[in-house]
């Protein structure tokens, strides 16, 4: 992992169009400023864990999966 | 500029078993790319297996055919990653969640899987800011 240090206002720059600013620091808070493309895609890291955990328990062994087929088929009959 | 998708974009069942390969990892499931779209009797439900680890299949559903009032945007990163140039390449797909015992059956609004449907290749996208739901129920068990 990369390391740097950096200051309220100063910023670093990744592949040459995506800008991340420290704006502030407050007790154990940062405001981080991103200045990126519209089409690219900046996520909280604990967003991205929550959509894994629902990914994890969406998970079914085969065991189970002939147990939930009639449920399944509920919603196939009444969407 | 980036590519809507929304109920109108035409619907079109899959009925055959699919090969999906997901050009980058579900998060949670980051180590598989490879997967197959088994229809429930013909669809919109699926179960979508892992080709490489066969104790994990998530049931899915055809997104439009469970919330008919769901839309959003793909960004064009990743309508150009997945091939997609018109909504009508697109099959939406949802994770759905089935609560133990009785209760309700919830969809994953909120990270829909896009699959390009000529080419399998798919993306798990996140729509973080949006007002899309985790847990937006679908139906009663």
């Amino acid at each position: 992992m990369l390391i740097l240090t950096r200051k309220p206002e100063q910023s670093i720059i990744i592949a040459d169009d995506i800008v991340v600013t420290v704006l502030a620091v407050d007790g154990d808070r940062v405001k981080l400023g991103i200045k990126a493309p519209v089409d690219i895609s900046v996520l909280r890291d604990e967003v991205r864990r929550e959509v894994g955990g629902e990914n994890r328990r969406a998970a079914y062994s085969p065991a189970d999966r002939a147990k939930m087929e009639g449920m399944l088929r509920t919603l196939i009959r009444d969407p | 500029m980036s590519t809507t998708l929304a109920p109108s974009t035409p619907a079109e069942t899959v009925l055959q078993r699919t090969a999906v390969r997901f050009i980058a990892g579900m998060p949670g499931l980051e180590e598989y790319r490879a997967f197959t779209l088994v229809p429930v009797d013909g669809g919109p439900v699926y179960w979508l297996e892992c080709d490489e680890e066969p104790a994990i299949a998530l049931p899915v559903a055809e997104a439009f055919a469970v919330a008919p009032q769901y839309a959003f945007d793909l960004y064009t990163s990743d309508s150009r990653a997945l091939g997609i140039t018109e909504p009508a390449d697109a099959l939406v797909l949802v994770v759905l969640a089935v609560p133990p015992g009785r209760g309700t059956i919830t969809a994953n609004l909120f990270a829909p899987i896009v699959v390009n449907r000529s080419a399998g290749r798919a993306k798990q996208i996140i729509l973080d800011g949006s007002k899309h739901s985790l847990r937006h129920p679908v139906g009663e068990r």
